[in-house]
């Protein structure tokens, strides 16, 4: 293929990257910031997955050993583990600003600075060759394609062009910004693309290579044939038996290496501005481990048998395509693996330069610097000295690419560095919770692990390429037969890398609990240990109750921070901090301690925790502060939050007895007017058939000589009003009954239909001479009710149906259904229908209230508000629908059997 | 002869009062509800309107306010005759502009004198 067309796409590609890493931060979806979404953060974990998983899989896969397994199986396993322990290493270095692996554990072994300095040198040496294996990637594949020749004289220029454009972008992008919190998210966002692009290829060509495969097989065999040829391909294949150390130890580093790799340490938690990001990585990462791996079995069988076996299995994915003459597809693998190996070596190398400039660069200065003009010298070159970390790192790897690592395959390489961060395994998870741990146990576990791991898997291959004497390797050191590299203590039967993690991480872990118990720890270490192991304790209070003995000003304090951002942030910084703190912020006042805490936090970001230490000791005259003196201010704090929390609750309480009070007062009150509503209604209405009583009464006494037909009409409706008055007074009474709940029901069984016939039959009279046609529906239902109550409803609804219908023309409906239990029973009647604003009123008693001039419709009386009390007794209710004019129409629902 | 209209909707109530007028000779109109009243004081001109106030539709305060404002009614006495004796009640159909406001139940000798002095 065209070397030309491949540039083009290899820096179209780079730009692309460049556009989103510049314009994700302004990005939005669904009104959340893009760079904020936890799924960018989840995928961009999977910055895991380099080259070596891209290409290197399927190289180790077709020599046969499924080993390579291992690697993705043991942060699987870690996951949930990894869990605890990251939202506790993300709280630790929000709080304390740690912005790297060396400045975490330099941190929490007293801000020590050569525990720092060792862990940088430590990760250089161990990491170098990994990000040399990225450029080797990336330079190789460009090879294939372009269809160069592996075996080039002298200089590697392609890997040499990839390296400086690789410096380019990461400076550009990881070194933009000195301030606080060294999050980079438009990078952020660059790597979730990248991790995406790399699945996605390697699904893409997955599929297509299988079902390729598959198809020209089976021309051949038929699916058992294939089916057992695959199984077969492992079983020959297998040079080394399955080894259960070498599995367990393989997975237990590549765990570690998940959280550890300062690519993963700056992802996990560096770039992490939540927590909560955490509860979406645990299931995005292991299943992105999945995916990555599910056609890595089909395409190096596809491999064996199409490519043949004299190729460089290690780029089978790559040469698959071009066999089958697929070469778009070829160029899309070719960018797969440019995107992890690109974000590997971004992400990676600005792990490694912030370590570089905070962990060993500016501690060697600010241990000479001091007075404020010195650090101010400083503070103009922290930008100069991370880039040059930069620079510093990739031509490392170029320089170990092009001069040592031509004899390896991808996947040793990847191993060995998986190993080496696993030396500060015991520093970092024991730091977090062993208060007892201790910079001498650190750094002499640090030390030892490295010394082994050197001597286990560095020697050997230096003494293969003839660097050392071979002797070593069959002999031992110094010719004694325990000290040889691969089978130490005549350890034999693993695996290199079991070997080696075996070994180094006992003698670290050993080192590291012995030493820490034998020595003691500093007044300082103390009290980062207590707030390392106890973050979660202290987190709520740690920002307001750091103590410092000593004397500082204010104009002091700002400046040192304005050294490194600048006057403007700095005003901002400090005017912030203590308005949200109301602390006093005068030019002539002394600093508060908190706010002298907050600068060295403030710092800390900037140029580590050992450095900035250092720093705000040239500010402040400081007396050492006791580890007891700390942690009494911090519980006198915590008593605070819990004293005020104990208020919050009380007042709490309080307001809610208030409230309950005023809701019984208010019922209360409604009551009473109800009562008062009730007392005018009743007296409304006696006073009306006393009316006509009076005044009839009247007419008769003062005209004695009135006509014998008209006297007896008078009198007669003086003895109705009477009756009235009568009629009212027992339905109060017996209203007063069902109100105060001593109205009984007495169940007997009955049927319905009778009950109807029987009303009707009372009627008979008031009917005929009305004309009232009433129709009632054949039903029969037995039910379990109280027959004189219900009867006395039914009373209620016919002879209000029958007064209300016309003359002559009255039409009465009674229906009945029964339904899920419930009896319905409806009487309808074409009267003159019940206007609306009455249809609830309807059934109230207090219908005249005070304010009410509107009367409802006249005879309804309390009869209706009865009936709706007899229903509800029955565990039922009372309905009504009319239409004004044409008709009106209640229903009344009840259980068939009411029981008691 | 003095034209009297009596709104009220009981019917027993209005029986006695259509009574009572006819037997002092007045020339008697007969509303059962407050659209009803409405309709004979707008057509008829009534010289005086004994009005409930709790009707079912249109209330005794509206058609005394409409009486009161109303230039063609300017010599329509009102006396209203209601079951709403409060102290407030009355107050208020006095305010409206009522002449006379006597409660249920009401003494006939006092409406009737009531009604002839009004009259005058």
């Amino acid at each position: 293929m065209n070397p030309l067309i491949l540039s083009i796409v290899f820096v179209a590609y780079l730009l692309l990257l460049f556009f989103i890493a510049f314009k994700a931060e302004g990005w939005k979806w669904k009104g959340r910031k893009v760079t904020s979404l936890p799924l960018v953060y989840a995928l961009s974990v999977s910055v895991f997955c380099t080259a070596w998983t891209f290409y290197g899989s399927l190289g180790s896969a077709s020599t046969g050993s499924l080993n390579f397994l291992a690697v993705y199986l043991g942060p699987t396993i870690m996951a949930p583990l990894g869990f605890l322990l990251l939202k506790k290493l993300v709280r630790v270095c929000k709080l304390q600003q740690i912005t790297s692996l060396a400045d975490l554990i330099s941190s929490r072994y007293g801000k020590n600075i050569s525990l720092g300095s060792i862990v940088t040198i430590c990760c250089f040496i161990g990491i170098v060759p990994y990000l040399s294996l990225q450029l080797k990637a990336i330079s190789e594949s460009f090879r294939i394609l372009g269809g160069y020749s592996f075996d080039y004289k002298g200089v590697d220029t392609i890997a040499l062009v990839i390296s400086f454009i690789l410096i380019g972008f990461t400076v550009l992008f990881g070194s933009r910004k000195t301030l606080t919190s060294e999050q980079h998210s438009g990078l952020l966002a660059a790597v979730a693309f990248e991790s995406v692009v790399k699945l996605f290829v390697f699904l893409l060509a997955g599929l297509i290579i299988s079902y390729l495969a598959w198809n020209s097989l089976s021309a051949g065999l038929n699916t058992d044939g294939i089916i057992s040829g695959f199984a077969s391909f492992f079983k020959e294949k297998e040079s080394i038996p399955f080894n259960f150390g070498d599995w367990f130890w393989v997975a237990l580093i590549s765990g570690f290496a998940s959280i550890l790799l300062p690519r993963m340490f700056q992802i996990n938690v560096v770039e992490n501005d939540s927590e909560h990001n955490l509860t979406h990585s645990v299931w995005v990462f292991p299943l992105y481990l999945l995916l990555i791996n599910i056609f890595v079995l089909p395409i190096a069988y596809a491999g064996y048998l199409f490519l043949g076996n004299n190729t460089i299995t290690d780029y089978t994915l790559l040469l698959l395509p071009l066999k089958y003459n697929l070469p778009w597809l070829a160029v899309f693998v070719f960018i797969g693996g440019i995107s992890a190996a690109t974000s590997m070596v971004i992400v990676e190398t600005i792990a490694l330069s912030t370590m570089f400039s905070n962990s060993l660069v500016i501690p060697f200065l600010a241990r000479q610097a001091n007075s404020n003009s010195k650090i101010s010298s400083i503070g103009n070159i922290t930008l100069f000295i991370r880039k040059f970390g930069v620079f510093f790192t990739i031509l490392s790897a170029y320089l170990y690419y092009e001069f040592v690592s031509h004899y390896t395959s991808l996947i040793s390489i990847g191993l060995i560095s998986f190993v080496s961060v696993a030396q500060f395994a015991p520093a970092v998870f024991g730091g977090l919770y062993w208060k007892s741990g201790n910079k001498f146990g650190a750094l002499s576990g640090i030390l030892v692990g490295f010394v082994v791991w050197f001597f286990t898997l560095i020697v050997p291959s230096l003494a293969q390429n003839d660097i050392l004497s071979r002797d070593i390797i069959d002999y031992g050191l110094f010719h004694l037969v325990w000290l040889k590299p691969n089978s130490l203590f005549g350890l034999d039967g693993w695996g290199s890398i079991a070997h080696a993690s075996f070994w180094s991480l006992l003698f670290n872990f050993g080192c590291y609990i012995i030493v820490s118990v034998w020595t003691n720890q500093t007044e300082e270490e103390k009290a980062q240990a207590e707030l390392f192991v106890d973050i979660f304790k202290y987190s709520e209070v740690y920002e307001s109750s750091v103590v410092y003995k000593g004397v500082a000003y204010i104009p002091d304090v700002k400046a040192l921070l304005a050294n490194f951002v600048g006057d403007v942030r700095a005003n901002n910084l400090i005017n912030a901090f203590s308005k949200r703190h109301k602390i006093e912020n005068d030019i002539s006042a002394k600093a508060d301690p908190r706010m002298v805490a907050f600068v060295e936090r403030t710092l800390s970001g900037i140029v580590g925790s050992a450095s900035s230490r250092l720093m705000v000791a040239t500010v402040v005259k400081e007396e050492e502060v006791s580890v007891q003196e700390l942690m009494g201010v911090l519980k006198e704090s915590q008593n605070l939050i819990a004293l005020n929390n104990e208020l919050k609750r009380k007042t709490f309480e309080l307001n809610n007895t208030k409230s309950v009070l005023e809701e019984t007062n208010r019922k209360l009150i409604q009551l009473d007017e109800l009562k008062d509503d009730f007392l005018t209604t009743v007296t409304h209405e006696l006073r009306t058939p006393i009316t006509s009583i009076r005044a009839f009464s009247e007419i008769l006494y003062d005209n004695p000589d009135m006509e014998l037909e008209d006297r007896q009409h008078y009198t007669n409706i003086i003895t109705r009003e009477t009756e009235r008055i009568t009629r009212l007074i027992a339905q109060v009474l017996d209203l007063e009954k069902y109100e105060s709940g001593r109205q009984k029901l007495h169940l007997t069984r009955f049927d319905l239909y009778d009950i109807v016939i029987n009303v009707i039959e009372g009627m008979q009279q008031l009917v005929a001479e009305k004309q009232v046609n009433i129709n009632v529906a054949e039903f029969s239902y037995v039910v379990v009710a109280d027959e004189d109550k219900i009867t006395q409803v039914l009373i209620n609804l016919i002879s209000n149906a029958v007064k209300f219908v016309p003359q002559n023309t009255g039409e009465i409906t009674i229906d009945s259904t029964l339904d899920k239990g419930l009896i319905k029973l409806v009487v309808s009647d074409n009267g003159k229908g019940i206007d609306p604003q009455f249809h609830e009123l309807i059934f109230d008693k207090f219908y005249q209230a005070e304010n009410q001039t509107i009367r409802k419709p006249k005879g309804s009386g309390l009869g209706l508000a009865i009936c709706k009390k007899i229903m509800q007794l029955h565990g039922g209710d009372i309905s009504l629908r009319s239409i004004l004019g044409e008709g009106s129409e209640f229903t009344i629902v009840f259980p068939i059997k009411r029981e008691n | 002869m003095y034209k009297i209209l009596l709104a009220d909707d009981e019917p027993n109530i209005l029986l006695s009062l259509e009574f009572l007028m006819r037997k002092n000779g007045y020339n008697v109109f007969i509303a059962r509800n407050g659209s009803e009243a409405m309709e004979i004081i707008n057509r008829d001109k009534p010289q005086l309107v004994v009005l409930d106030i709790m009707m079912p539709d249109i209330d005794g305060y509206q058609i005394c306010t409409h009486i009161k404002s109303s230039k063609e009614l300017s010599d329509c006495k009102v006396v209203f005759l209601s079951a709403k004796a409060k102290e407030s009640d009355i107050k208020k159909g006095l305010e409206i502009g009522a002449d006379a406001y006597l409660t249920k139940p009401f003494s006939t000798r006092v409406l009737m004198q009531k009604i002839s002095e009004l009259l005058k």
